[in-house]
């Protein structure tokens, strides 16, 4: 079937993940052609990178597309001209500023962040994005998140790009993420699921520190899930920009969970989950992302690398 | 590992405490104006309720959804927004939760009125976007179930619960029951169910947080319907429970054990109404109130006709 970008940031070749394809038009017109698509042309959600945040987002229906699509590059060309052909349906105002006839280049313009390592430092907040990726890059090497190693033959390749992203209190963040969605089941991951907390906890944790006038802090953890220690053995290409450091015909054998991998959620609770039980945290038998220490009168509730600290003291707040 | 300070965010509820009067609320209002955007509805005209008492839906198996142009609405675009208010309702909003719950039984085969309710949905949050969730005002704690027997277009009856603890609800569904009931005692008997596992789980989770002093309160469970409560007091044989699904004694289990005491509550102040109806506005602002649902201010609020919404 041949394939044509839709619209979103078509035209540049670096983001092709994020270009969703679709039945070319010609083929249109069939039943059910709704339904295959894969998500509407909405625009990009703010790729939410940081921690405190994650709030809004995470669990939002629409941040599956944080994660790369499956890619299928077709030959991608900076000509590309992307022909829009509105489907009938209901229009609301936002909607028709998303399919504006000229929104074919205009996407760009909609989503400020740089796509590429090339277009960060050359476009005009290249000194910010360039900081951000360094103390990116010097985390990642303190972390020891990977080592280098030969390509090994007949493995799977985990790709990586650089996600850009303007903080609305405009600080500048850069993060190293895999492609994960290129992962095999069974070969390259088993096990990837990850407790959240529900929302009756929180509540119930709440009206407890309402009525006995609780301490109430929020924690993150940076970078958390470089913290968790892989099992399996995965191998993900050289970053862009980091090329001096690999040399060709290298790839990265990755030790620690970085983000995008299918596992990382993962291999992070196990991390959390043995950090509390050594600090003398009992686990909740009703909802796993809640840990009491009773001793010291600390509750704290996780989600993912946001965590809710609930004390009768504030000084047991670590 | 890094202290942020005091939590006011977490996962998109937004929190803050009064600590002088141990009062702590919880609102969503920029998720809810993020959704109004994004839908193009932030200058709706706002809504008192957010369900027409006197509209009911049905669902249009006549058109076939496969055909192009047969349907009005874009599938994907309903879908969507019925998963955004999905989202908020998970939160904070026990008041839209049976409004969810009917456009969400629409999301294969949405028709123009659906669409309509769901609008009216957004419109009803752009008027209360500030509506909070307020712990602390009263003491009140405890577990409700209600049902509206036979609602849907298929017959089944529709239940749910709302829980409250320290003046503000914890807990609530509202589902649709999986078999049909024969009398409103077979319905509610099936709401109280359904309220009892989520007891047993809440009790468990309360004693694991060393709160026992709600315990007690968390024992006592309200139904409506004296049939139904008389019935899982004192399991005789009745012929007309036969048909009951055995899932359904577990109620009768829990009252046998004393883990669950049940208690009448007129249905006038039956506040687990809100998850089973479409309410005219006294009632449903009465028991949004009875939740713990306070604060948003109602744009609009002296323009609107009562009947015009």
């Amino acid at each position: 079937m041949e394939l044509e970008p839709e619209g979103l940031l078509a035209g540049t070749d670096e983001h092709d993940q994020y270009v969703r394809y679709k039945a070319s038009s010609e083929s249109g017109g069939t039943p059910g052609e709704e339904e295959d698509e894969e998500s509407p042309g909405e625009e990009l959600p703010p790729i939410d990178l940081e921690e405190e945040d994650t709030a809004s987002h995470t669990c939002d229906e629409d941040t599956i597309v944080v994660r790369p699509l499956p890619v299928q590059t077709p030959p991608s060309t900076s000509e590309t001209t992307t022909t829009y052909k509105p489907r009938k349906l209901l229009h609301t105002r936002s909607m028709k500023e998303l399919f504006h006839p000229a929104a074919g280049q205009a996407y760009m313009a909609v989503t400020e962040e740089p796509v590429s390592l090339k277009e960060a430092l050359g476009g005009e907040d290249g000194r910010e994005w360039k900081a951000a990726w360094e103390s990116e890059v010097e985390s990642l090497q303190k972390n020891e998140t990977w080592v280098v190693a030969k390509t090994p033959p007949g493995r799977n390749i985990v790709g990586c790009r650089w996600l850009f992203v303007k903080k609305g209190d405009g600080r500048f963040k850069v993060r190293l993420v895999a492609k994960g969605v290129s992962q095999k089941p069974g070969i390259d991951f088993t096990e990837t699921f990850a407790r959240v907390a529900k929302f009756t906890t929180l509540r119930v944790l709440l009206a407890l520190v309402a009525e006995n006038d609780w301490e109430l802090h929020t924690m993150d953890v940076k970078t958390a899930f470089l913290n968790g220690v892989l099992e399996e053995e995965i191998y993900m290409d050289r970053p862009e920009g980091l090329e001096e450091e690999i040399p060709a015909g290298m790839v990265c054998r990755l030790v620690k969970a970085i983000y995008g991998l299918r596992k990382s959620p993962r291999t992070w609770y196990q991390k959390i989950h043995e950090f509390f039980l050594a600090h003398g945290f009992i686990r909740s038998t009703q909802d796993y992302s809640l840990y009491v220490n009773y001793g010291r009168r600390v509750l704290v509730l996780v989600y993912v690398d946001d965590l809710v600290l609930a004390a009768a003291e504030v000084e047991q707040i670590e | 590992m890094s202290d942020l300070g005091e939590l006011t965010t977490y996962l998109g509820l937004q929190i803050s405490r009064k600590r002088s009067q141990r009062l702590l609320t919880l609102h969503q209002a920029k998720y809810i104006e993020k959704i109004l955007n994004r839908h193009g509805m932030q200058d709706a005209r706002p809504s008192l309720t957010p369900l027409d008492p006197n509209t009911h839906l049905v669902s249009n198996t006549s058109v076939n959804t496969t055909e192009p142009g047969s349907t009005v609405v874009d599938l994907e675009l309903y879908q969507s927004a019925v998963g955004s208010l999905m989202y908020a309702m998970l939160g904070t909003r026990p008041d839209i939760a049976y409004a969810v719950g009917l456009v969400s039984q629409f999301n294969h085969s949405p028709q123009s009125e659906h669409w309509t309710a769901v609008k009216r949905i957004f419109r009803y949050l752009a008027g209360t976007r500030e509506l909070k969730i307020q712990y602390g005002s009263t003491n009140e704690s405890g577990a409700y179930s209600d049902a509206d027997w036979g609602a849907g277009q298929d017959r089944k009856s529709i239940g749910g619960f709302v829980f409250l603890l320290n003046g503000g609800a914890i807990s609530w569904a509202s589902k649709k029951q999986t078999s049909i009931a024969l009398s409103t005692t077979e319905a509610e008997y099936m709401a109280m169910t359904q309220a009892s596992k989520e007891i047993i789980w809440l009790q468990v989770l309360l004693e694991e947080l060393g709160a026992l002093t709600h315990l007690e309160q968390m024992s006592k469970l309200y139904g409506d319907n004296q049939g139904a409560l008389s019935l899982a007091r004192n399991p005789e044989y009745h012929a007309w429970t036969k048909h009951i699904d055995i899932q359904y004694h577990f109620v009768c289990e829990l009252v046998l054990l004393k883990k669950i005491y049940l208690e009448y509550c007129p249905s006038i102040d039956m506040l687990a109404d809100i998850m089973t109806n479409a309410l005219p506005r006294t009632t449903h602002d009465k028991h949004a109130a009875a939740m713990g649902m306070q604060g948003g201010q109602r744009k609009g609020h002296g323009t609107l006709h009562e009947g015009a919404c």
